[in-house]
């Protein structure tokens, strides 16, 4: 579904994603974890479409296509989703709209039938019990004075309504109470099929209890610098980073 | 540089000037009370001119160039078939009463009939009714504008809109221009809202012609107490129109009083001078507005609010959407004197600039004598919100779709003022047809 080769990308000059390699199947979840600041929000807006990053080098493909050449709207029609760790606030864009516009679009593009009034209050009905959503913010606009968490679930929520292939969750964990973790990650679960994937990225294996992933990866200094299954992130949980540091330190002098 | 203008137009208007009794247009008599306004205010406008960017209130707003042309003076009144133009203007499912002028002048036939209590009035039955001695040229033309004061002197008559029982549905007034040769329209409009009157406005300004006018439309608006007037302001001007526009809003106790003004690309040039005084206590007023500018053209909108007594309240909020290489002024005063304890005036202005070559030039002018006041302001100018762009794109929005719908949450809070559905929504399309977000695009996008 996903092959990243040597991805390279830099933010005004400064190289920050050194050459990461990766392949996602369909069906498989991977987790990405990583210090602060080791460039995994920027994979995820590399992958996104981001134009405030540079790709300097290395090539991405998509179901078979070039994804570095499609403009952000259409990696998300042919199928990419992804979950900001920091979702925008939008006021006087409501919600519903929105999501009816987006919905619109993507369907356009994979020639499916627009869906009618009802059907599409009936899949938001669905969708927003399946993760619990207030229903009451989804007449509100975008975000817009939404709790942390709210957002967060709100990103989960346009993730069950638009269905993509493969979805990138950047720390959507992170700013969850207990309650609303197993929400997600149930949602999550609900969601995953044989035909799509998920990118996980959090610090915490907590929410990989959860969210059972097939492979864990390292990301540190712009590249993966390790890759496991699950039992590396427990690995993590209890050493830290330091040791893989270390390792990839001494394996380069 | 002086701090006036006295160019060929200038010229022109002196030589050109007649009282009404030598005018041979006019079939209408003035009151003599009434010709000394006249003869004050042409004495004044001789004086003082246009004014020119020296002075602090046209600082941005340079009327050298839109004058270099002679605007004449109509010789005859000029036809225009308005059967079509009336309704193109009419706005679906407003129900409005519809009051067609044609360069200022009361297109009776044309017009709705008026419920019961409410009157419009042209010629001689405006010039002689009671309120005319007492209120015209009471409001405007004391605040020494000398625009104004050209106003009061080229007249040839005025309309009288007095309003006795709220309506069940809004008025709107078509203010239609037409001239076949460059032409100065002034027009001049009294309103009177009795007591205990509830009522909604809307007020559209249109050219059915191509050559170019100098509009200068003054409305002086008495509200007695417990009146609540909504007024919606629609410039809909082509670019051939050079506009002045001000009005001047007397507000006795307990009345409310809700402008909004919009305008769209067109007219060249767009002076409004929207003002507000409170007179009577626990009165209200609310000055919103929206323009979205384009091409050279220049939006100007100057608001005072005045509060002359305690314990009212005011809110303004103007917003501008400026593409190309439009210009966009805004200057929003808020008076408060000495006597206005328990005073609460808000005041907000945003801009976004959708072009690098546009420009915003924004002031909040506040004069507070008075210490038992909540006032605040704030301005920003910016552009459009890159993140917000972005996130609407991950989600499928094409970039257009994105951006329009951005602009569309920009416009919303003013909009959003408008408690008339069918309004809302007419401007609403004029936005969107206006709007063109391809151009706006930042280069190489
Ligand atoms: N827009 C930007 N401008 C400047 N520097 C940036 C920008 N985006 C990212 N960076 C820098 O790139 C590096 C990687 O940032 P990134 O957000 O990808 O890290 P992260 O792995 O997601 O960290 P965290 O775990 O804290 O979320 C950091 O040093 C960050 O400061
Ligand atoms: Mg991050």
């Amino acid at each position: 579904m996903l092959q990243i080769k040597n991805l390279q990308a830099s933010v005004n000059g400064e190289p920050i994603l050194k050459g990461v390699d990766l392949e996602v199947k369909a069906g498989e979840i991977h987790a990405i974890m990583g210090p602060n600041g080791s460039g995994k929000s920027t994979l995820a807006s590399v992958l996104a479409g981001n134009e405030l990053y540079e790709v300097t080098g290395g090539e991405v493909w998509f179901e078979g296509k070039n994804l570095l050449e499609m403009a952000p709207e259409i990696r998300a029609r042919e199928g990419l989703f992804m979950a900001f760790q920091y979702p925008v606030e939008i006021p006087g864009v409501s919600n519903i709209n929105f999501l009816k516009t987006a919905l619109a679009e993507i369907r356009e593009h994979r020639g499916l039938p627009p869906l009618s009034a009802k059907e599409f209050m009936q899949r938001l009905k669905e969708k927003q019990e399946l993760v619990e959503f207030n229903a009451s913010l989804v007449n509100r606009s975008l975000n817009e004075g939404f709790s942390g968490g709210e957002k967060k679930r709100n990103e989960i929520l346009q993730l069950a309504m638009l269905e993509p292939k493969l979805a990138i969750l950047d720390e959507t964990d992170s700013g969850l109470d207990i309650d609303a973790l197993r929400i997600v990650a149930n949602g999550v679960n609900k969601l995953r099929s044989k035909d799509n994937a998920f990118i996980i990225i959090t610090h915490y294996q907590r929410l990989l209890q959860y969210i059972i992933p097939d492979y864990v990866h390292v990301l540190y200094d712009g590249r993966i610098i390790k890759s496991g299954t699950k039992e590396l992130a427990y690995e993590l949980e209890e050493k830290g980073y330091d040791w893989i540091k270390e390792s990839v330190q001494a394996s380069l002098s | 540089m002086s701090k006036s203008i006295f160019n060929s137009f200038y010229q022109y208007l002196i030589e050109n000037y007649r009282l009404p009794e030598d005018n041979q247009r006019n079939d209408v008599t003035w009151p003599k009370a009434l010709l000394e306004h006249k003869q004050k205010a042409f004495e004044f406008f001789k004086t003082h001119g246009f004014p020119s960017t020296k002075q602090e209130d046209w600082k941005y707003t340079n009327l050298a160039g839109p004058l270099q042309q002679v605007f004449h003076i109509p010789a005859n009144d000029t036809v225009a078939d308005l059967k079509t133009a009336i309704a193109n203007a009419s706005i679906k499912d407003a129900h409005a009463y519809h009051i067609v002028l044609l360069n200022g002048k009361w297109q009776r036939e044309l017009s709705d009939p008026l419920p019961d209590g409410v009157h419009f009035l042209d010629g001689k039955d405006a010039l002689h009714h009671y309120y005319a001695e007492e209120y015209f040229a009471s409001l405007a033309d004391p605040t020494g504008v000398s625009l104004v004061a050209m106003n009061t002197a080229f007249i040839p008559a005025f309309n009288l809109l007095h309003i006795q029982k709220s309506t069940d549905r809004p008025l709107h007034i078509m203010h239609f221009y037409a001239a076949n040769e460059p032409a100065f329209l002034p027009e001049r409009l009294l309103l009177v809202a009795e007591e205990s009157v509830q009522t909604q406005w809307i007020d559209t300004f249109h050219q059915l012609t191509s050559a170019p006018v100098f509009i200068n439309y003054v409305a002086e608006q008495f509200l007695k107490e417990h009146v609540a007037m909504d007024i919606f302001l629609i410039n809909q001007l082509p670019s051939s129109a050079v506009v002045f526009h001000h009005s001047e809003t007397y507000l006795h106790s307990q009345s409310t009083y809700h402008h909004v003004n919009f305008s769209f690309p067109g007219a060249g040039f767009i002076r409004n001078n929207i003002n507000a005084r409170m007179q009577g206590s626990s009165s209200e007023a609310n000055l919103w507005g929206l323009y979205l500018s384009g091409g050279q053209q220049l939006v100007d909108n100057h608001t005072i609010v005045d509060h002359q007594v305690a314990s009212c309240n005011s809110n303004e909020w103007y917003k501008g959407i400026l593409q190309d290489k439009s210009t966009g002024v805004f200057n929003g005063k808020i008076f408060v004197e000495k006597g206005a304890q328990k005073t609460n005036a808000f005041q907000k202005n945003n801009a976004i600039l959708l072009s690098r070559e546009a420009t915003v030039h924004a002031k909040p002018q506040l004069e507070i004598f008075a210490d038992d006041v909540k006032c605040s302001h704030g301005s920003t100018v910016g552009q459009m919100n890159e993140d917000a762009l972005f996130y609407l794109r991950t989600r499928g929005l094409s970039e257009l779709t994105a951006r329009q719908l951005l602009i569309e949450a920009f416009a919303y809070d003013i909009l959003s003022k408008v408690q008339n559905d069918a309004v809302a929504h007419h401007v609403m399309q004029l936005l969107r047809q206006h709007l063109h977000v391809e151009s706006a695009l930042p280069a190489g996008a």
